[in-house]
């Protein structure tokens, strides 16, 4: 998180049904300077023993995992950027390689708050999600992003 | 002199039946602190499963969370392949047919497609038919895609929102039933197996008269 992180990290995972969320996300709140941009980082944790594409799946037919935002008043967003996937293989298809996320990655996009004050943000990570052998329908996990601009 | 003796064996008396019952006490608290456990045991034994939870599976390891069809007719459907033919699992009595629950973003499904295909060019010709019934509603455009990237050589088909519910609710993928010429379902699979294991479930489809 960027300097200035003002309380401690806290889960949340507001994805439905809860049983079926493969994707959390770590919420923490984000001070920056009011009318500079700066890299928000989201940070994120796929469900042990699982993965979910990466931004850039290698198979065009495959979901990649998207951030999105709803507009909010006073903070402007901008590039977002994904980590690279990690290369990844099915074990009876070690040659069809696919990148994907697995534990904890973190996603950064560039925020401007017009002015000081606390700001939330809301969005949405979409992904699709598999295990070593299997797979999950997509879907989306809700983000709430707390940012104080001073 | 015999009054104390007698005052002692009076008191002795007290404190072992006092003991006695004490020891009674403590076994049968232990009993029923035992039953009590053994019944807490056969209530988590009874916890209910959702619809499309396996109950039971000689196989569990590739059957987890699928209903058990294994040994029971197949769900009748009728839905439209890719160049716009009807097919319904009547149509093809009498012969072994796999039904292949795939979806377009479903990585390990494109993982065994090739291999359907080449045991349809196998197979074929001894009465093994493989059909592909698309989860995620795809486009046209999308499923012929799929279709020339892994050279599917069987029919592709849209689900129609009760298919996956009659085969007892596809909630992931791959799911694979292979039935026999008798129309019953003889195996059933979720998630990627091995080549031969396909193989191994064509022969028996083929082989259940």
């Amino acid at each position: 998180m960027l300097a200035g992180v003002s309380s401690s990290a806290q889960t949340l995972n507001l994805d439905s049904p809860a049983r079926k969320s493969y994707v959390t996300y770590i919420a923490e709140p984000t001070t920056l300077q009011a009318g500079k941009p700066a890299d928000v980082e989201l940070y994120f944790r796929v469900t042990d023993a699982m993965h979910i594409n990466s931004h850039t799946p290698m198979d065009s037919t495959l979901i990649p995992t998207t951030l999105t935002f709803q507009p909010t008043d006073g903070v402007k967003t901008g590039a977002m950027h994904f980590p690279a996937g990690t290369k990844y293989a099915f074990s009876f298809a070690p040659r069809e390689k696919l990148t994907v996320y697995s534990g904890d990655f973190t996603v950064k996009v560039r925020m401007t708050a017009a002015r000081a004050g606390s700001y939330t943000l809301t969005g949405t990570l979409r992904y699709q999600a598999c295990d070593n052998l299997q797979c999950y329908p997509p879907k989306t996990v809700q983000i709430r992003a707390i940012l104080n601009a001073r | 002199m015999k009054r104390n003796a007698a005052v002692l064996f009076v008191l002795a008396l007290v404190c072992t039946a006092i003991l006695w019952a004490g020891w009674h006490n403590f076994k049968a608290r232990m009993r029923a602190h035992q039953l009590e456990e053994e019944h807490m045991g056969m209530q988590a034994q009874l916890i209910p499963v959702t619809p499309g939870e396996a109950t039971s599976s000689a196989n569990p390891d590739s059957m987890e969370g699928m209903a058990d069809l294994r040994g029971k007719a197949a769900p009748e459907f009728t839905l439209t392949s890719l160049d716009g033919q009807k097919i319904s699992l009547a149509d093809l009595k009498g012969k072994a047919v796999l039904v292949n629950f795939w979806a377009t973003w479903c990585a390990p499904c494109k993982v065994e497609m090739p291999w359907f295909a080449e045991f349809q060019q196998k197979y074929g010709a001894q009465g093994f038919q493989a059909l592909g019934i698309a989860q995620d509603n795809p486009s046209r455009d999308e499923m012929l895609k799929v279709a020339g990237k892994v050279g599917v050589n069987y029919p592709l088909m849209l689900a129609d929102g009760k298919v996956g519910k009659a085969f007892g609710g596809v909630d992931f993928l791959p799911e694979s039933f292979y039935i026999g010429r008798n129309g019953k379902v003889v195996e059933e699979t979720s998630g990627l197996g091995s080549k031969d294991e396909v193989e191994a479930n064509i022969k028996k489809a083929l082989a259940a008269q």
